[in-house]
């Protein structure tokens, strides 16, 4: 398990792509270590690990499923207004292959 | 007149009455708003809700929808067609969301009137109410303006208890209604997960995410349960379960109610005038008839609870907004290359909290870490929704003082770190009910140096009318509702 170093904190935080202070990285530092501890007092408890992870609140049973008709769609137009830079009807980022 | 300090139903009959119009409760709202100080607002409906009223005055009021014409605030992380919509985070800022959430689209349905999207902890992350771009939210009750309403729905919270909107919306994913309710002598409702849908919430952590509601009474909660619940193909994780009469299912009584308290929650707490008063309204109920019991889940299994929530929320948040790029919508950066502009928007737009939280999630999803961080959080989940199963097969409910403290001070009260390892079990337990999807109410118990304290009542799944009985009951022993600061 990877542990609370400095290198590991910034390297995951570049992964998220964006950067971290000094002063961030001590309290992240604190904060990552605190965790590894909560983990251990999960450990702790007799049988932790014989149990099936639980992704949801409780058991779903999903059998919906809708007509194969178009629905509820969000036009070009509305789905782009947000973005900074359109061009012809696409959104314009910097050049990936220059 | 002062017609928003009131309560639905009041100001439904005022309406009918023809004493006030929708337009007065407009005019009402924005002036109250103009002289608000406790920074709870994102954007004002200032022309819309002229407008939408004026329409409405033209109208006859519709004597069998208690909404009718009446302003509401809504969190701004719920998307609102053409109003502009930032979480209270410096990266959204100047989004405007091209369609609406199935809440808001009820509640206009319903032609209750929009007034105001309401501040919150940057993207609902923290229970401060300080982390949003905006800053600290205050807490109405709390003059000198040096303490938390809490968060993450603090806006919400505070117009409700500002007496500026009599219900107010906002999202509870560990206990973002229920704490800053308990701070804010409000009631804070959160239904079963799947109750109501999420089509248009921003998703912080879609396995604990809830919709969840202020008012100023328990019927007026009831009330906005059968608006708001049911079915909705845009989600598919709402239920298909039938919404319930409420309003008139919750007057039925099937006493005698058995409740249970958690020893190793209610033990944490240290306020002795806290302690003292759920202790009393405990012997009222227990003279209704009720049976109420002391029930150990144990001392470790309580310390779990927050760590447990921390964990898999900051990984299904890591996860959620990966989307947050500033390409699609949101604040954009010049720059010579696409990551270096991913890189100056991330960085730039997120403050320091959330980029910690997002940190500890994604290492917890790291291939070496998983086992041991992340599977092991959702095993311990396995253990806590086990646990409190069990009890609520066996009691009706679990009663509890909603936290150990009244509004906590800002200052050196709000910690640098979001996750501390000795973190008060009592202050952050109300996260179970997300981990197990249950449907738990906050409301008014008590005072002290004229600062509010709530008690917490969490049931089992799709039990939403047994809660709102025991929760009217409780309000009948407290004598405390319609609460607003003045």
């Amino acid at each position: 398990m990877k542990t609370a170093n400095e290198k590991t904190l910034l390297e995951a935080a570049h992964n998220l792509m964006f950067d971290i202070n000094e002063v961030e990285l001590e309290i992240l530092k604190e904060e990552y270590a605190d965790i590894l501890d909560a983990i251990e007092e999960m450990k702790s408890i007799p049988n932790i690990d014989q149990l099936r992870p639980m992704i949801f609140p409780y058991e779903i049973v999903t059998d919906y499923l809708r007509e194969d008709v178009t629905d509820n769609v969000l036009d070009k137009k509305e789905a782009l207004k947000n973005a900074s830079k359109v061009e012809d009807g696409q959104i314009v980022i910097p050049k990936v292959v220059k | 007149m002062d017609y928003l300090s009131k309560n639905i139903y009041q100001i439904h009959e005022a309406l009918i009455n023809k004493e006030v119009t929708p337009l007065d409760l407009v005019k009402e709202a924005l002036e109250k708003i103009r002289k608000d100080t406790n920074n709870a607002f994102e954007y004002i409906y200032e022309k819309e809700a002229i407008k939408i009223a004026e329409d409405l005055s033209k109208e006859e009021v519709e004597v069998d929808n208690p909404l009718w014409g009446i302003p509401f605030a809504i969190k701004d992380n719920f998307s609102t067609k053409d109003i502009p919509t930032c979480a209270s985070s410096k990266l959204l800022e100047g989004y405007i969301p091209p369609f609406d959430s199935e809440v808001y689209a009820r509640l206009l349905n319903k032609k209750a009137i929009p007034i105001a999207k309401t501040t919150l902890d940057e993207l609902a992350m923290g229970g401060t109410g300080s982390s949003g771009h905006k800053g600290k939210t205050f807490n109405p009750w709390d003059e000198t303006k040096t303490r938390m309403i809490g968060g993450s729905s603090c806006g919400s919270a505070a117009s409700c208890a500002a007496g500026i909107v009599p219900y107010s919306i906002g999202s509870d994913t560990g206990d973002s209604v229920r704490k800053p309710a308990s701070y804010s002598a409000l009631v804070g409702f959160k239904p079963t997960w799947g109750r109501i849908s999420r089509y248009g919430l921003f998703t912080f952590s879609a396995s604990l995410d809830h919709v969840a509601y202020f008012t100023r009474n328990v019927k007026d909660s009831a009330l906005l349960l059968s608006v708001l619940s049911g079915r909705d193909d845009k989600d598919t994780t709402s239920s298909s379960l039938e919404v319930e009469d409420y309003l008139s299912k919750m007057d039925e009584k099937h006493r005698p109610y058995k409740l249970a308290v958690i020893k190793d929650i209610y033990d944490d707490v240290s306020d002795k005038n806290i302690k003292d008063t759920f202790d009393k309204m405990v012997n009222q109920l227990k003279e209704k008839g009720y049976k109420i019991n002391t029930v150990s889940i144990g001392f470790d299994l309580a310390k779990i609870i927050y760590s447990t929530y921390y964990i898999i929320s900051s990984a299904e948040a890591t996860s959620n907004n990966a989307n947050l790029d500033g390409i699609k919508f949101g604040v954009n950066k010049d720059a010579d290359t696409y990551e270096e502009m991913l890189f100056k928007v991330r960085s730039e737009g997120f403050s320091d909290r959330i980029k910690r939280r997002f940190v500890i999630g994604s290492l917890s999803l790291l291939e070496e870490n998983q086992q041991e961080i992340y599977l092991r959080a959702l095993r311990a989940r396995r253990l806590i929704v086990d646990t409190f199963n069990k009890i609520l097969e066996d009691y009706d409910a679990i009663i509890l003082p909603a936290s150990p403290t009244v509004a906590p001070l800002f200052g050196d009260d709000i910690p640098k770190k979001s996750f501390n390892k000795d973190a008060s079990i009592a202050d952050n337990y109300l996260a179970f009910a997300n981990l197990g999807g249950y449907p738990s109410i906050t409301l008014p118990l008590g005072f002290e140096n004229n600062l509010p304290f709530g008690v917490n009542i969490t049931s089992h799944h799709f039990t939403e009318s047994k809660l709102l009985s025991i929760a009217k009951e409780v309000e009948e022993v407290t004598k405390l509702k319609d609460l607003v600061h003045k």
